[in-house]
């Protein structure tokens, strides 16, 4: 008996110290990376679910009860449900202001902050797009972010946390370099989103948003809408229109029978195929610039 | 002595064994190295520039300086949240304004109406909320509800903690006690247009609360376990003694599970208090302090909810909740009670629709048929902060002019959210 506790023991700080909570699939695959086995990751949201709207389940409550870190995303993507949550978890190690609450959105630059803010635009992001973890220039400073906090708040594994980041960093700078070219003969084209989820993606790579599906931001596709898009896909012959893989693909479907355009329905998170985040890039780029 | 060696040597020869775990990492960091400035060389020949936007980053120290700053949050503003509620309609019944106001539920006596209450058009409220933390220890609240004809009252105005540990947290100020499923919730968050007949019954339209304190404690469980007690003025409308000493004491058990798919909420409710009444003069007038005891009222609440998501932003919501009251009334304790069952299928971001059944099956008045009421309602969303509800009720709790009397109403109400309001619990 002795003799299976001991090991145990002495284990037992090496093994995970830290409880970790966050947000979306793609965050909790980052934890993984940099820390392995050296905290553990519960991961809130589904990553075929729209990242605006997750319904708060009491499930989720008992994650973020034990947590001692909780990482979102931020920019105002998660203020319909985290909040909700952290209020009746209970936990001031993790709530808003604490050291165990790390919004990434504070370390990346967002792009297309609004000048003027009126709910008569739609539920526009007020702090700027908040999808910026679909640019994947971004992933490794996002991991780095993490590889900082985790070596902050267990110092006896940064080592682990550095040499993991270094090995994760190295092999992303290659996967880059091939998302690159296949990207790169789509560049200078346009495109149709559905919301302005991609941008940041296709900004990376020189390719244009020339129009969104939904008429403003949370507002459900119009015929009139519609229609004006289909007259504009077909004189400004924009070859792509690509529908995310949580709201209804009938009106892109729709656009593409009357338009000639091609319809693509992307993952934006990781999940179901696409179970890490090589894979879920190396289906955007593939998907995204088909030759 | 002997033990202690022991254990350190183990946990040494572990050590040892993350640093050799090391050395392979380093190793393996080597080779993607080589790999990497073959990868790069092979770009070069490529002559492509590999990408449009630039990618300018924080340095380490900067990273870690924001870290430092608790968090590193972007704080937006210092002002509080502040939003207005707005809500009306049109409402139309087979009795008039006169009758509804006049109609009474037995056992209960004149029922309260507080929206739609006349045929026709009704402005019903105006609630302005506002909200913020007010410092690392607080977060504060207060929901000023004004009514259609300009009267106003202050729904709600507390403060909570933010940094009590083992899970704790207290509430206190004026506040809806979070006896049951509903209570809590505030009427523009309501499945329904009009309140769960169980409820407004036994603690009328504005629901068990007032002045008083909580305090919950989340279990440290994997699924959700929350426990709570209240303590309350006693509040006669509620159905408990108003005497200045009088207090309600309000406890509760919630629990949630996930089956797969489906979440089952579910609760169980105990309020206490004494069941004092005021006396009255020969005119019928309420004479102050002077009361008569009578003994205790105790509630007693049980509720269980199911939700099953669907495909998209669809769901399948199956709410229930039964409330039973025992009175010490003068020789004997009365009991009542009543439940209701509502159904909500929500089938896209625009549109819902549910089916509810109120029944008052216990009382004490020797009535011959059960006090019930059927609803039906569609919901219309154009905007998540917009939403107009058609309800018709069919309504055979009340009774006009001693004699029970069937309620037909259609109603078509409007509710708008303007300005930055917190998200809701689910
Ligand atoms: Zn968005």
């Amino acid at each position: 008996m002795k003799k299976l506790l001991l090991p145990l023991l002495c284990s037992l700080p090496l093994l995970a110290s830290v409880h970790v909570a966050v947000a979306y699939p793609y965050i909790g695959e980052l934890v993984k990376t940099i820390a392995h086995d050296k905290v553990d990751v519960s991961v809130i949201a589904q990553g075929s679910s729209d990242p605006h709207f997750v319904v708060p389940r009491p499930s989720y409550i008992g994650m973020l009860r034990e947590a001692d870190l909780l990482i979102v995303n931020g920019g105002g993507l998660e203020i319909g449900w985290i909040p909700p949550l952290q209020n009746q978890a209970h936990n001031p190690k993790i709530i808003q202001g604490a050291a165990g609450y790390l919004d990434l959105s504070a370390y990346v630059k967002m792009i297309d902050k609004p000048t003027s803010l009126s709910r008569a635009q739609g539920d526009v992001h007020a702090e700027g797009n908040p999808h910026y973890s679909l640019d994947p220039y971004n992933i490794p400073v996002l991991a780095k972010i993490i590889m900082l906090k985790l070596s902050l708040m267990d110092p006896a594994n940064k080592n682990v946390y550095h040499t993991n980041y270094d090995v994760f960093a190295k092999q992303w700078s290659i996967k880059l370099a091939q998302w690159d070219k296949t990207m790169l003969p789509c560049r200078n084209t346009q495109v149709i989103q559905y919301h302005e989820l991609y941008s940041y993606f296709l900004n990376r790579y020189g390719i244009h948003t020339a129009g969104t599906i939904e008429p403003l931001p949370g507002i459900t596709p119009s015929s009139k809408h519609t229609l004006e898009l289909i007259n504009q896909i077909r004189t400004d012959k924009i070859p792509t229109i690509i529908q995310d893989d949580y709201h209804e693909p009938k009106t892109a479907q729709f656009i593409a029978s009357k338009s000639g355009a091609r319809a693509v329905v992307l993952a934006h998170d990781v999940g179901g195929e696409n179970d890490t985040l090589e894979k879920l890039f190396d289906s955007l780029s593939e998907q995204t610039c088909k030759q | 002595m002997v033990k202690k060696s022991v254990l350190s040597l183990v946990c040494a020869s572990a050590l040892f064994a993350s640093d050799t775990e090391l050395e392979q990492l380093k190793q393996q960091m080597m080779q993607l190295q080589q790999q990497l400035s073959e990868m790069q060389k092979h770009i070069q020949t490529l002559e492509a520039v590999p990408a449009v936007a630039s990618n300018e980053t924080l340095s380490d120290e900067e990273m870690l300086q924001k870290m430092a700053t608790k968090g590193g949050t972007t704080v937006t503003s210092l002002l509080p949240d502040i939003a207005l509620i707005l809500n009306g309609g049109y409402t139309s019944r087979n009795v008039t304004n006169t009758q509804y106001a006049n109609a009474s539920i037995p056992g209960f006596g004149k029922m309260e109406i507080q929206n739609n209450a006349k045929d026709g058009f009704n402005l019903n409220y105006g609630e302005v909320a506002m909200s913020s933390t007010v410092d690392p220890y607080f977060d504060a609240s207060a929901i000023f509800h004004i009514h259609g004809d300009g009267t106003m009252e202050v729904e709600e105005a507390y403060f909570v903690t933010r940094a009590l540990d083992y899970g704790l947290r207290v509430k206190a100020g004026k506040f809806k006690s979070a006896f049951g499923r509903v209570n809590e919730k505030h009427h523009h968050a309501w499945n329904f247009e009009d309140q769960e007949l169980v409820n407004n019954v036994f603690f009328g339209p504005d629901g068990l609360g007032g002045e008083g304190a909580q305090l919950q404690w989340a279990a440290p469980t994997p699924m959700y376990l929350m426990a709570g007690f209240e303590l309350f003025n006693g509040n006669a409308k509620q159905g408990f003694s108003a005497k200045e000493s009088a207090s309600t004491a309000v406890g509760y058990l919630k629990s949630s599970v996930d089956v797969g798919n489906a979440t089952v909420l579910a609760g169980l409710s105990y309020a206490q208090g004494k069941s004092e009444v005021q006396n009255t003069d020969g005119l019928g007038n309420l004479i102050v302090d002077s009361f008569t005891d009578y003994g205790q009222t105790r509630l007693y609440g049980v509720d269980v909810t199911l939700e099953y998501p669907l495909e998209g932003y669809g769901s399948l919501i199956w709410q229930n909740e039964w409330i039973q009251r025992n009175k010490d009334v003068e020789t004997m304790t009365q009991k009542q009670a009543g439940y209701y069952s509502e159904l909500m299928y929500k089938i896209d971001e625009n549109w819902a629709t549910g089916v509810r059944y109120d029944d008052l099956y216990k009382n004490m008045e020797n009535i011959s048929h059960h006090l019930n009421r059927t609803s039906v309602k569609v919901d219309y969303k154009p905007f998540e902060f917009s939403r107009f509800r058609l309800q018709y009720n069919q309504d055979h709790s009340k009774y006009i002019d001693d004699q029970a009397k069937t309620i037909h109403e259609v109603m078509l109400n409007y509710t708008l959210e303007l300005g930055a309001h917190g998200a809701h619990a689910f």
